[in-house]
């Protein structure tokens, strides 16, 4: 049966080969779409690590020379003081790096002699109430650990394998990330904290401690706020006066963490969008001229048709012969794509990315294109099935 | 003769309705998508308005500075000391510009959050750049050099914070600092990097700092004599760079700057993220090469699909080529015939697509996704159309009509088509 198919397709290779290309074509475009969607996808599903409901964040830019050391924690104290103030706060809490945000603190550091590298983000003792993090080993940072003599330090689950493996982390040293810093020493894990969002790739992540008795106190970057479920916006004017009469010489911009995860979704999800709109109408455009040649096929081999139904063949078997040679031609254009599309995967062209979205998203485009073939291949079947055998018999 | 073939082709167009649906769906299509990505590209990097000297602009936007043992780099914006000594005196420059990026700040309307961005300029960016002014001045040299604290806002500003009247006058807070309004100005889209902000104000009123610095938060915007200029300014710009002073040569003694029209800076900042290729000669070249390969590959479907359903035309047309070859046409008659055929279809296609990428800017325009972008429909975009349909209507007829004119008369006219 598949070698009479196959010697049918060969015989009128010609005509074959143009729909071949183009069903290459369009298998590259369906399979580039949802590799980006199930390599979106595959993020997403991973944990964030942090609740952005009823969280508001005030970004802080200074302008001015560094005051030092002691003015730059007495602003933080001051400023979360001055949060605290209003009613509707009700968890307050310094870091240096907050979710949505467009700022990134990336370290490295050698491990077994190659370099690791690590987001970095430096917190305060509430900041695990108001962003909602729970370690799952160990505990969050807690006022008067900047008495011990080495720096406390969370890492996540990611990094804690990268490093320890299956070992309990807790109370170990970190590695050394530059010379002459103090010891780091590890007191909690949790689960991760994806500062990127939904969209970002799960990477290694820590926090340090950011009350410190070290002389490099950073100037506040950011404030995070919880407030209650079902507060109304029209605090934040209040707030950045309040904030104004502390420290006019910082410009504070207050936006809710649902806003900033909004913006930051629709810039990597739009681009997306508007790609698979495309894709979808070549789509489209593939299958229409699909049906155009496979209907003018049909109409032209009404007497081979014709004399196969004349000695008894039954519609089955015409239905078998439009749609196996088109399952033919798709399987030998599909062929030629899929080996050109493993070429991604195994020569590392991209890195950076699971193995399993190129194969979940290699099988969505095989079922999509196979789905094509059999919608496409329908109706010139049906047309193919109605020829009488006496049409046929006209010709000779 | 040519009335003929357009009858005929008329007719054959009509008597395959659903063949000739998926060509001009096709044609549409393709032609539709090609042109907003060419309106927007045609948006952003085309002189528009109040960028209307852009093919005589350049700028300075970055310094990267390099220490002695070349380990330690930092990448910042220009300082305005380093741009006032080494750039502004460049020979062959009509006009010359220090201002900063935009930065955003808020501000509170009646109770609701306002985010407006803020250009800090000089007076001789009015002189670079075409703004029109619907009310009021743009601030002078003076005022700048004075360090008076003036601002022009946009249109669209004027409209949320005085509504109807004249913001002639009105004050404005931006950074703390309490502005006189001087002028108002037609909003400016975010695309025209050069010219955007929604506030601009004189950059000697928030300036502070020490004036030697090499890096700061400045850029330079050069107006030159004309486009022939650009090599003598590049040259002379990087021999000035070797003459730079360092403050404290033991950290950093190597810097590397350019002056770059805006096409140049995009490129610069696009190809190395996206290509991995570092300090490329000529990025703008790189970036016009993948643009058009990739316009190609996404012609490429839509065209065999053309010639797919033409081939599908003509085979059923076997028995009318039969009949004329028999007659003693000949092979070139017939593959004019079909070319001819193919152009007034792929012309139709190409008007309705033109239409339909009109209607579709429109309508992006009326969604106001980028704030006061008008995509028009110009000549040079027109251009594009034309030879997008031009390509399509060669790429889509000579193969068919090679195919159309081997075909032996005998085998034709009984049909019967070995293909």
């Amino acid at each position: 049966m598949i070698v009479h198919l196959l010697t049918l397709v060969w015989n009128r290779w010609r005509s074959g080969m143009l729909v071949v290309v183009e069903i290459f074509f369009c298998f590259i475009v369906v399979y580039a779409v949802l590799a980006a969607g199930a390599y979106f996808a595959e993020q997403y599903a991973h944990p964030l690590g942090f609740s952005y409901e009823n969280v508001w964040n005030i970004s802080m830019e200074y302008r001015g020379e560094y005051p030092g050391a002691v003015e730059a924690s007495e602003r933080t104290q001051r400023l979360l003081q001055a949060v605290r103030s209003i009613d509707e706060a009700e968890e307050v809490a310094s870091a240096t790096v907050v979710p949505y945000g467009s700022s990134t603190y990336m370290r490295s550091f050698e491990l077994k002699g190659h370099p690791v590298s690590v987001l970095s983000n430096w917190a305060d003792a509430k900041f695990d109430d108001v962003m909602g993090i729970q370690p799952v080993r160990g505990r969050w940072f807690e006022e008067g650990d900047e008495s011990q003599n080495w720096i406390p330090m969370i890492i996540n689950e990611h990094l804690a394998q990268a490093i320890f493996g299956k070992e309990d982390p807790i109370g170990k040293l970190f590695p050394t990330m530059s010379e002459g810093e103090r010891e780091r020493r590890i007191i909690g894990v949790i689960r991760d904290f994806r500062s990127g969002g939904e969209l970002s790739v799960p990477d290694n992540y820590y926090f340090e401690y950011a009350v410190s008795k070290d002389t490099n106190a950073m100037m506040p970057r950011d404030i995070v706020f919880r407030v209650r479920a079902g507060t109304q916006a029209g605090f934040s004017e209040r707030l950045v006066e309040r904030l104004h009469a502390e420290y006019p010489d910082t410009i504070y911009r207050i936006k809710a963490l649902v806003d900033m995860r909004k913006s930051a979704m629709q810039t990597k999800l739009v681009p997306l969008l508007i790609a698979g709109i495309v894709a979808g109408f070549l789509l489209l455009m593939a299958g229409l001229g699909l049906v155009g040649v496979l209907w003018q096929n049909v109409s032209r081999r009404t007497r081979e048709i014709g004399l196969r139904r004349a000695v008894g063949a039954g519609v089955r078997d015409i239905y078998k012969q439009i749609l196996g040679e088109l399952f033919v031609l798709m399987s030998f254009a599909l062929l030629v794509g899929t080996l050109l599309v493993l070429q991604v995967p195994l020569l590392n062209l991209i890195s950076n990315v699971p193995v399993s979205v190129y194969f979940t998203s290699l099988a969505g485009a095989l079922g999509v294109m196979y789905l094509l073939a059999l919608v496409c291949g329908l109706y010139p079947a049906i047309l193919a099935t109605r020829i009488q055998p006496t049409e046929a018999l006209h010709y000779e | 003769m040519i009335r003929n073939y357009l009858l005929v082709a008329w007719k054959v167009l009509l008597r395959r309705k659903f063949f000739t649906f998926i060509s001009l769906f096709g044609i549409c299509f393709t032609l539709m998508v090609l042109m907003m990505a060419i309106a927007l590209i045609d948006h952003t990097f085309a002189p528009h308005e109040p960028e209307t000297r852009l093919d005589r602009m350049l700028g300075i936007y970055t310094v990267t500075l390099k220490s002695p043992s070349r380990n330690s780099i930092t990448v910042s914006s220009p300082g305005y000391g380093f741009l006032n000594r080494y750039a502004r005196t460049l020979p062959g420059i009509q006009d010359f510009s220090i201002c900063t990026a935009t930065s955003s700040f808020s501000m509170f309307v009646r109770g609701r959050e306002l985010t407006l961005d803020l250009k800090q300029t000089d007076g001789a960016y009015w002189r670079i750049l075409d703004f029109t002014f619907l009310e009021g001045r743009p601030f002078t040299v003076e005022e700048d050099n004075g360090g008076i604290p003036v601002a022009v806002i946009s249109d669209a500003v004027r409209r949320q914070l005085f509504g109807k009247e004249s913001a002639l006058g009105r004050t404005i807070t931006a950074e703390g600092k309490l502005c006189r309004i001087i002028g108002v100005v037609t909003s400016v889209p975010i695309l025209r990097a050069a010219a955007y902000a929604d506030v601009w104000v004189p950059v000697g009123a928030f300036r502070e700092g020490p004036d030697t610095e090499l890096t700061g938060r400045y850029r330079a915007l050069i107006l030159a004599k004309s486009a022939s200029d650009f090599p003598r300014i590049k040259a002379e710009y990087q021999a000035r760079l070797r003459q730079v002073e360092f403050p404290d040569p033991t950290e950093y003694n190597l810097i590397i700057s350019a002056t770059e029209t805006f096409a140049e800076q995009i490129a610069g900042e696009i190809v190395p993220n996206l290509f991995g290729i570092e300090d490329a000669k000529y990025p703008v070249n790189i970036l016009l090469w993948f643009g058009g390969l990739a316009a190609f590959l996404f012609m490429l479907l839509p065209a065999v699909n053309l010639v797919n359903i033409n081939i599908s035309r003509i085979m059923e047309r076997s028995s009318e080529i039969g009949v004329r070859k028999s007659f003693g046409a000949s092979s070139r008659a017939l593959v004019g015939q079909f070319i001819v055929e193919n152009l007034v279809l792929v012309s139709i296609g190409g008007a309705l697509g033109l239409l339909m990428s009109w209607l579709m800017l429109r309508w992006i325009a009326a969604l106001e996704l980028i704030p006061h972008a008008e995509f028009q429909l110009n000549y040079r975009i027109f251009l594009y159309a034309f030879f997008i349909t031009v390509f399509f209507g060669v790429f889509s007829g000579v193969y068919p009509a090679w195919r159309m004119s081997r075909l032996h008369p005998i085998a034709a006219l009984k049909g019967g088509v070995r293909s």
